[in-house]
């Protein structure tokens, strides 16, 4: 369509004469290379970020297809709804099983799924309605007119009110078929200061995931610079397999997660040994930390003293790249894992989360939405002591060490047959530089 | 047009200038802030060139160190490290090195000027980040 047609359909509609018509059809509005013409950083951003990789992720394969199998497909569409849902829409799928015949348009969280949400049903899996009507939701209160599709505002869309987050949570919260709340990023936001809608307080998803700045909504003659926003979506969870941005992706994760925890150091030289206390608080993660998978994740405190000549007199928590943490407790008593421990229906740990019956926590809750003494005042720091007996160390270096994926949890994967082994080294240990903390003697 | 939604700072802020000014608390010196970058101050790691003068704008030669502490006084933290040292190649003008600012909202940057008495006069900046 030229510009002159589509600007005389845009002015007979305006004149209520006839019906708008625009440059994308649904089709083209459904596959994100259609958008990157126009917002090339946007599509670019995006590429690469985990919302993109949703349906190619192997540990999502790998855990869909055994959760297919070991629940007769029970599990049905419970995983795509969110990992492919265009896909789940259109009929593309409707278990997850066959990712490598759908249309790649449809795998992955794309960005017709998120721009068309106009309504949010429920607080986990997926429970958005989309609007399916054409119009592309977004942040700003006057969208450029452009001939390409029709625009409006969307409060979902919209970083800056808190019903932006319930569109984030509508899939990072997740409650499994057996009705337990495994993943609970988006309760425990609301759990959390930053969903007060106070000035100076209110932190939305978007707030930190998707970073603010000044640039083009869109690469068109006549757009006005406005406060866009990063579509990144940084987190935890990193690519395994080769990536567009990987590396982009792999900065701003470990970004994003160098500011999360603080950790302080008090040491207390008792004469026969030291008693060395590890604070920690979640300050910026805004949910709890770890979270989401966080019976996947893997987060630990590093924890070394040195003597006079740099030898190591005591430690906690030095494992090695290729060690499951799970191994390295057992090994390490006193090291201080923060997560999720998920139980069976017979007490025993699970390992995949159709199997999951119960959760014991062990996350670091963000700062409390409620004040002290107020019910569901969450004391926000967490502390442990390491008894030290017989050392007197001069030099003490302490961190916090993140996988998002325990190295246990993919050999289990490896061992049913559903993963490839190689995967396995490819989960980095992630150290957070705002945790690293050193003591000295003098 | 929809409204702007919360705002992200409740209303104490300042709005940045290069050469923006504050007292010290001791009420014996000032601090400027020549230049941040990014201008204004934004969400992530922030550079700021200082000068410690008198009250009447003379540059302070006395200033043997400065050090510059963020936090954020409605959320409750500051920054990991909680301090940052500047350093200065002139004995007039300071340079921090880069503060991660992480989180958007109202930041509190508390500049130290130290004598050579190891004395002490803080200046605070108080600016909102948009994030």
């Amino acid at each position: 369509m030229t510009d002159r047609l589509a600007l005389l359909t845009l002015v007979l509609a305006a004149c209520g004469k006839r019906e708008v018509t625009y440059d994308l059809s649904r089709e083209e509005l459904l596959d994100p290379a259609s958008c990157a013409g126009c917002h090339p950083k946007h599509f670019t951003e995006w590429s690469g970020s985990m919302h993109a990789y949703a349906a190619e992720d192997p540990v999502f394969r790998a855990m869909n297809a055994r959760g297919q199998r070991e629940t007769d497909g029970a599990l049905g569409d419970f995983c795509v709804q969110c990992h492919a849902p265009v896909a789940l829409q259109e009929g593309w799928t409707t278990d997850g099983l066959d990712l490598d015949d759908v249309p790649e348009e449809g795998r992955g969280v794309t960005c017709y799924f998120c721009h068309q949400v106009d309504a949010v049903e429920g607080d986990h899996n997926a429970q958005v309605r989309l609007a399916d009507d054409g119009v592309l939701r977004g942040p700003i209160g006057d969208p450029l007119a452009t001939t390409a599709h029709a625009s409006a505002w969307g409060i979902h869309q919209d970083r800056a009110r808190i019903e932006s987050s319930a569109a984030c949570g509508a899939c990072h919260d997740v409650v499994t078929p057996a009705g337990v709340h495994l993943e609970r990023t988006y309760l425990e936001w609301q759990q959390s200061q930053y969903s007060l809608e106070e000035a100076g307080l209110q932190q939305t998803c978007g707030s930190c995931h998707m970073a603010g700045r000044d640039g083009l909504a869109a690469q068109v003659d006549g757009a006005p610079e406005r406060r866009v926003h990063a579509h990144t979506f940084e987190g935890v969870d990193l690519a395994l397999t080769p990536w567009p941005e990987s590396a982009t992706q792999r900065e701003l994760v470990q970004d994003a997660l160098d500011s999360t925890v603080q950790l302080q150091l008090e040491v207390v030289d008792y004469g026969t040994g030291t008693a060395v206390t590890v604070y920690l608080d979640n300050v910026a993660a805004g949910h709890g930390f770890p979270s989401g998978a966080a019976h996947d994740r893997r987060v630990w405190v590093e924890l070394v003293a040195y003597e006079a000549d740099g030898s190591v007199a005591w430690s906690s928590g030095t494992v090695a790249a290729d060690t499951p943490l799970r191994d390295a407790i057992e090994a390490d008593p006193s090291l201080w894992w923060l997560g999720d421990r998920v139980l069976d229906a017979d007490g025993h740990e699970a390992h995949m989360f159709w199997e999951v019956a119960e959760v014991e926590s062990q996350q670091l809750p963000a700062p409390s939405r409620a004040a002290p003494g107020e019910p569901g005042y969450v004391f926000p720091h967490q502390s442990k002591t390491y008894e030290l007996a017989g050392v007197t160390p001069t030099r003490i270096a302490a961190a916090v060490n993140v996988r998002a994926l325990g190295l246990d949890v993919l050999q289990s994967l490896v061992d049913s047959g559903d993963l490839d082994p190689g995967y396995l080294s490819e989960v980095p240990t992630l150290t957070l530089e705002g945790s690293e903390v050193e003591w000295g003697a003098e | 047009m929809p409204d702007d939604g919360v705002e992200a700072c409740s209303g104490s802020a300042e709005t940045y200038t290069a050469g923006i000014r504050a007292d010290c608390d001791t009420g014996a010196c000032r601090v400027v802030l020549l230049e941040a970058d990014p201008a204004p101050p934004d969400r992530g790691e922030n550079v700021w060139s200082l000068q410690g003068t008198d009250l009447d704008g003379a540059v302070l030669p006395e200033v043997h160190a400065v050090r510059l502490e963020p936090v954020m006084p409605e959320h409750g933290h500051g920054t990991s490290p909680a301090s940052f040292d500047a350093t200065t190649s002139d004995g007039q003008t300071w340079l921090s090195p880069p503060m991660d600012l992480f989180m958007s909202g109202l930041w509190e940057v508390s500049v130290v000027l130290v004598d050579s008495d190891d004395s002490e006069h803080t200046a605070t900046f108080s600016f909102c980040l948009e994030g």
